[in-house]
């Protein structure tokens, strides 16, 4: 269980989150939404690449579902944003149960680049869909409230960091990690993989596809390319491993500070800034593989002993 | 001592694919007994214990305190408390001894978990010495000991252990056969599968002896261990 300090803490920092529309400029408020859509998207591929140890690529899959759920419902049968939204978490879940069920078998790599190869399956199929705009995409009803978009995203990223840190110490979660470490271990000990497998990867499924929808919504157009888009996914991975996978906090914490380095990185060197967020991840990689949230735990021991030690057993 | 019939296997054949390897094995285990089943590589063992975990499918008689297994699934008959400890252990090294009992665990809803946890530290107090170790930097004796405790904290009434021996020192071998009785002595059936017959007999009650996918001999390991045949095939010369 969670213990109390760390709760209290949790609470106070979403309290601060809550009021930052009230004083915040709109930039500040933009940026908001997209830190927080971003660490929601950390904190799920968390689920299966942390927890379950199976590193998946086709998380935006699901946002890109997600994303066309909610623009064909709202746009195609004049539904409304939450129907939308369930539109897209079905769509998202039900291709996870089925692509899961046979993918899953896989491991490693191989999962890797089945997801991958999923992703770019459903974009072709998906600018070919009239329905959905073909690939010249959907332009959703125009609404401009941002302060609702960042409440929204920030209530789902604590619904979804709570879901998290539910599994972290529950029989689910005691499953999941098993299967990470040892698979034939896990089927021993009564736990039903596959089951388990494809619970987290639809758990996964739902908050990314819940993600799409804000977004698709708030940026009042999708396309194939943007929805569909593989490198959203590498962020995922990179501000999932940056915090620390496998635990409940790091994601979230990695993924604000990740975006806040590139906003800051962006806004003072443009062009440039693609290029040195790439030399913050290679060092971060370096010097601390297994995230923020070890750093914090084992450091102070150890002081900057903890990064030789890193590289040593790098093997750099 | 012996009650009730546990285990119940009968005219049992399973396989892989296409590939026969059980041609109806009978086989009972009594509650509160230890019985052995050995028997030479490829004689079916492990196929054996496949099929009873519920891992393989299988056709024939299988009867687990009364119900019929072959319907369940592995996490079926791993929750009505017929669990094993695999060859090879099969321990999460990454994950500290103590990490590795709270996953025998995980599936019991129960509140006597620390109660469970006490009563494995008492069978094997290098393990409360060794909580905080990681399982995959200890010992191979030791890792065996942290198999057969995982499977405990799952509260088992039938405790399946498969080539518990394999590769290690004579004198674990001994302290281990000796944890064996004091688990028996809690309560817990117990079937081991050994390639090494000295250390089966020495513990069990009864065995059977297994080769090419059938059971060749049974009955008390004192009358199995006089047996002209088990002795030449098994015991060698010596007596």
């Amino acid at each position: 269980m969670m213990n109390k300090k760390t709760s209290i803490a949790a609470a106070i920092a979403v309290a601060l989150l809550a009021s930052v529309p009230l004083f915040g400029s709109d930039v500040v408020v933009q940026f908001g939404i997209d830190a927080l859509s971003m660490a929601t998207l950390a904190q799920a591929w968390n689920l299966m690449g942390g927890f379950t140890g199976y590193p998946s690529f086709g998380n935006s899959v699901f946002y890109g579902l997600g994303a066309y759920g909610t623009a064909i419902a709202m746009t195609k049968f004049g539904m409304p944003f939450g129907v939308g939204l369930a539109a897209g978490v079905a769509a998202a879940t039900s291709c996870a149960a089925l692509v899961g069920l046979p993918i899953l078998r896989l491991r490693g790599p191989y999962f890797a680049i089945a997801t991958l190869g999923v992703n770019g399956a459903m974009a072709e199929i998906v600018s070919n869909l009239r329905i959905a705009g073909a690939d010249v995409g959907l332009v959703l009803p125009l609404t401009r409230n941002d302060a609702s978009f960042y409440e929204l995203s920030l209530a789902l990223l604590v619904f979804c960091t709570g879901c998290v840190a539910w599994a972290a110490t529950s029989r689910f979660g005691m499953g999941l990690v098993a299967i990470r470490e040892d698979e034939a271990a896990a089927s021993t000990m009564g736990v039903n993989a596959t089951l388990y497998k494809v619970a987290a990867f639809v758990l996964a499924a739902a908050f990314t596809a819940v993600a799409g929808g804000i977004h698709a919504y708030w940026s009042t157009f999708i396309d194939p390319a943007s929805a569909f888009d593989s490198t959203l996914n590498v962020r995922m991975v990179i501000m999932c491993v940056f915090g620390g996978p496998g635990t409940v906090f790091g994601p979230v914490v990695g993924s604000f500070i990740l975006s806040a380095i590139y906003e800051v990185l962006a806004a003072q060197i443009s062009t440039a800034a693609a290029l040195l967020f790439g030399v913050v991840i290679v060092v971060a990689v370096i010097f601390m593989p297994k995230g923020l949230a070890d750093l914090v735990q084992q450091a102070p021991g150890v002081g900057w002993r903890y990064f030789v030690r890193n590289i040593r057993e790098n093997g750099i | 001592m012996s009650g009730e019939e546990l285990l119940t296997v009968g005219a049992l054949h399973a396989g892989y694919g296409a590939a026969p390897v059980l041609f109806g094995v009978d086989l009972a285990v009594r509650e509160g007994e230890i019985v052995s089943l050995v028997g030479s590589n490829g004689a079916g063992k492990t196929t054996l214990l496949r099929a009873i975990s519920r891992t393989i499918p299988a056709r024939g008689v299988l009867r687990f305190a009364g119900e019929d297994l072959l319907p369940l699934s592995p996490e079926g008959a791993f929750s009505r408390g017929l669990v094993q400890v695999p060859e090879g252990r099969q321990l999460f090294g990454r994950m500290s001894v103590e990490e590795n009992l709270a996953m025998g665990a995980h599936r019991r809803r129960d509140g006597r978990v620390k109660a469970s946890f006490e009563r494995v530290y008492a069978l094997f107090p290098k393990l409360a010495e060794r909580r905080r170790q990681l399982a995959g930097n200890m010992s191979g004796g030791e890792q065996q000991m942290c198999a057969m405790a995982r499977a405990l904290m799952a509260d088992p009434r039938l405790l399946v252990v498969d080539e518990m021996s394999l590769g290690l020192a004579p004198v674990i071998v001994d302290l281990l056969l000796a944890v064996l009785r004091d688990i028996r002595a809690q309560g817990v059936t117990v079937l081991l599968v050994e390639q090494d017959v000295f250390a089966a007999f020495e513990v069990a009650d009864r065995a059977y002896v297994m080769e090419t996918g059938r059971v060749v001999r049974e009955g008390p390991v004192t009358e199995l261990a006089h047996d002209p045949a088990v002795r030449d095939a098994y015991l060698g010369a010596a007596e």
